[in-house]
């Protein structure tokens, strides 16, 4: 965060849902790294601490809202910050939970990412409201994602259940100007009140539920007047845009450029759920064409739909235009891919049939030649990454095996291994653990003729978050599985967080956990391999496992060269040095395997000489190419600092 | 037309677009105007493509994103990337300041993809757009001892052109106050030197 001269402060939408988090009161915040979210914690880490907040970096998304319950249970307030896919992990509790009566409060922090950038799937997350029958903010600027948290903190306790706080990539990680206001200190002794236990039997279930039921109207009632839902535009408007969120400032935007401020009107919601029925239907009393703009399914289009339909008698005969009709689409079509200013203005120009004023592009014939000449910048794992070296030596062995073998796997920087980096060996990718739970079903398959090797690869705080189930499993089923853990001591994917294995001098001193330690609980055998210090060893293990019947554990232990590299200095650095005397270039065979095949973003083939080169600015010295060199064309010596 | 200023800042992940981004809009905020920033990016650690869009206008919230055709500053601290966002987000009266060093994707040093030859890269980006400045930004880095300075060379190269209104005193300023204090010297350093450098 940023001061300036003035007193708005330039903050990222995360930074500012964090400062929100402080302001409104809570003393905990936990959650489970996941982009867009994972700045938010990180945030207060660095913030909150100083005030007497407690902070963690859960074990998973579930653990981490059923930890943060027995606060808003005590009469504290607290925060949850996760990823979509985190929301499907925690909602088991958030079903429930939803039902409690709640002392202090709690604020759900969900930040979807559509389009997906950087997810294993495209979700809406805003549905789980609903489900959950609590309310829903969804904040259209970094400023007012802040206002919100403390709204949500604050209507929480007031209305005695969860609020929800919805945010999108965009929201999160842009940046806008913030004002920023004092700490709130509720002062409230923590106590959990006996005579209201929070229990989900039957009985209580039943009049929880018909609570919940009753306060959503009670809700509604309030967002009526929320300042977050605002009308701009002429009065009585024919053509009203509604929208929330994020997709109300790329409308706005949209009307600017096509000159219609006169003529369309914008709703813009910032409280999709429960919808104030009563502000929506007054600006939509003139209208006969609406028209929706949110992300990432008509999850307020249908709302509005609703209360149009039980209100028609107030209403002019409406022409609805959203996702449903496939009048509002991106280029992947209606319901896929992120809202943009340029998706609003389409769909408003096919409306008043004509196109914003803008500069003439280039050429279609320049266009055409510059696609043909944008080579793309694929990604590769970072200079120094053991993940080189576990797949270098999970391909290898497969090969040898000759079985048509292939990884299942999860997400994490090894789920680029599902691509080129890491030689399309993950052949199925899903959620956190995902892989460690197919591996038992495939283990089942060799009673209906499958003979195909399978090796499931996961992470180490994959491991802790969602595979230790599917290796219970997997042991209790007495199946055939081989589970490769790629630990590197960090959540690195998300921006290096700390989890269970990493070591506590880097993670607030928490109590580091050893994966080998549980394997051995479940009486699970286990191998510890460096494969970057031993690539060949890594292979050998790899096939011995294969060969071998039962649950297989190997570790593959290396710490992340970026994040370590940074978080420790060495005295002594490694130097890799190429002998061009010894570099054979294309006439070796061995068809370039350090530039080629490894795709180490520090080595490169110099076409003019014909050998390779180590680009020293990012090599970090791990010295896998000097061991798959057939040449010994590549050298290693330790330089003193 | 937009009403918006509307300026990319591009690269690979790494070369610091994200922080000048940060820079360029603490200078906008602080004259008075409303500053949205968007930075575009998947996995930069891992050398993918990366695009910070940064938007000011006089009186109400924009959206963090340029819209197609309504690019007026890029900046690029790579080639090739230029030739990306311009493709994307530049008409032809777009100004380009490219830093001229390329970087190989993975891909070209694998083999798989050539990188496009230099005078065909440099004469489109000419006929695509409305200026395009060669900057030798990442040569004025290393003489300066840290190629990490790169970006506000180029920031300082923007600020030469006048071309957003704002005096080198509030870039400076800016520097001073945001850098950590061991790099504060080394980046106003790098400031001046985009500030004077002769565009090639």
């Amino acid at each position: 965060m940023t001061t300036t001269s003035s007193d708005r402060i330039l903050m990222l939408g995360n930074e500012a849902i964090a400062r929100g988090i402080l302001e409104g009161g809570a003393s905990y915040a936990t959650g489970y790294p996941g982009n867009p979210s994972s700045e938010i914690l990180e945030t207060l880490f660095k913030i909150g601490t100083r005030h007497g907040m407690a902070i963690e970096w859960s074990i998973n998304e579930i653990v981490a809202l059923e930890a943060a319950a027995a606060f808003a249970f005590s009469g504290k307030r607290a925060a949850v910050t996760m990823k979509q896919n985190g929301l499907n992990v925690a909602a088991d509790f958030l079903t429930t939970f939803s039902l409690d009566e709640l002392a202090g409060s709690l604020l759900l922090v969900v930040c979807d990412d559509p389009g997906p950038l950087t997810s294993s799937n495209e979700q809406d997350s805003r549905h789980f409201a609903k489900i959950a029958h609590i309310p829903l903010l969804e904040p259209a600027s970094p400023h007012e994602a802040k206002e919100m948290a403390v709204f949500g903190l604050h209507i929480s306790q007031k209305f005695k259940i969860p609020c929800m706080l919805r945010t999108v990539s965009r929201l999160s990680h842009g940046r806008g100007p913030v004002t920023i206001e004092s700490l709130l200190n509720d002062g409230q002794p923590a106590h959990f009140d006996t005579s209201h236990p929070k229990v989900g039997l039957p009985p209580l279930v039943t009049k929880n539920h018909a609570r919940l039921v009753q306060q959503r109207e009670v809700i509604r009632n309030r967002f009526e007047t929320a300042g977050w839902n605002r009308y701009t535009g002429p009065e009585n408007a024919s053509t009203v845009v509604v929208a929330s969120g994020l997709s109300a400032v790329y409308g706005r935007e949209a009307i600017e450029m096509l000159g219609l401020t006169d003529k369309v009107g914008l709703l813009k919601i910032g409280t999709p759920w429960p919808i104030p029925s009563k502000l929506t239907l007054s600006w939509l009393k003139a209208a006969d064409t609406v028209l929706f703009l949110e992300e990432v399914d008509p999850f307020l289009e249908e709302t509005v739909k609703v209360v149009c339909a039980e209100h028609a008698d107030r209403l002019r005969r409406i022409r609805f235009l959203g996702k449903n009709n496939g009048f509002v689409a991106g280029s992947n079509g209606p319901g896929v891919g992120e809202m943009n200013t340029d998706v609003a203005i389409s769909a408003l120009s096919r409306l008043v049939g004509r196109e914003p004023k803008r500069p003439a592009a280039p050429s279609k014939a320049l266009l055409a030649k510059a696609t043909d000449l944008l080579v793309p910048r694929e990604l590769s794992f970072c200079p120094g990454c053991s993940h080189r070296a576990s797949f270098l030596a999970l391909k290898t062995a497969l090969e040898m095996d000759g079985r048509d073998g292939f990884l299942v796997g999860d997400i994490g920087c090894y789920g680029m291994a599902a691509g080129t980096t890491g030689f399309q060996l993950i052949k199925a990718l899903h959620c956190m653990g995902s892989g460690m739970g197919n591996a038992s079903g495939f283990s089942r398959l060799k009673a209906f003729g499958f003979d195909q090797p399978v090796v499931a690869v996961a992470g180490d705080s994959t491991f802790f978050h969602a595979g230790l189930p599917a290796l219970a499993n997997a042991v209790h089923q007495k199946a055939d599985a081989i589970f490769v853990i790629l630990d590197n001591a960090v959540t690195a994917m998300t921006g290096f967080q700390t989890n269970p294995a990493t070591p506590a001098s880097v993670a607030y001193d928490k109590q580091m956990l050893r994966i080998e330690d549980v394997a051995d609980g479940l009486g699970v055998q286990t191998e510890i391999i460096d494969p970057i210090a031993d690539v060949r060893g890594a292979t050998t293990a790899v096939l011995d496992a294969l060969e071998t019947g039962g649950v297989r554990l190997l570790i593959f232990r290396r710490e992340c060269a970026t994040f370590f590299r940074k978080a420790f200095h060495q005295n002594v650095r490694p130097v890799i040095t190429v002998d061009t005397e010894k570099c054979l270039g294309d006439t070796c065979g061995c068809n370039r395997f350090c530039s080629r095949v490894l795709s180490c973003p520090a080595i490169l083939f110099d076409a003019n000489t014909g050998v390779a080169q180590i680009d020293d600015h990012v090599c970090t010295g791990c010295g896998l190419c000097v061991q798959v060199c057939p040449q010994k064309a590549i050298l290693l010596e330790k330089v003193e600092e | 037309m937009s009403v918006a200023t509307n300026i990319v800042i591009t690269g690979v992940g790494g070369q610091g677009n994200v922080s000048a981004a940060r820079l360029l809009a603490i200078v906008a905020l602080k004259n008075e105007l409303e500053v949205a920033v968007g930075d575009v990016y998947g996995l930069t650690q891992r050398g993918g493509s990366v695009a910070s869009h940064v938007r000011w206008c006089k009186d109400h919230v924009l959206p963090p994103l340029v819209p197609q055709r309504t690019l007026d500053i890029l900046i690029a601290f790579e080639p090739l990337e230029a030739l990306r966002v311009q493709t994307q987000l530049g008409h032809k009266g777009t100004t380009v300041l490219v830093n001229e060093t390329p970087i190989m994707p993975i891909g070209v040093q694998a083999g798989r993809f050539q990188y496009p030859h230099k005078e065909e890269l440099w004469t489109l980006l000419d006929a695509m757009t409305g200026s395009c400045q060669k900057v030798a930004g990442s040569a004025t880095a290393k003489e300066l001892g840290n190629i990490q300075c790169l970006n506000i060379v180029m920031l300082g190269a923007l600020c030469s052109t006048g071309l957003t209104g704002f005096g080198a005193d509030v870039f400076e300023e800016t520097i001073q106050d945001e850098m950590p204090a061991q790099l504060v010297d080394l980046n106003l350093k790098a400031f001046r030197r985009g500030l004077a450098l002769e565009n090639l």
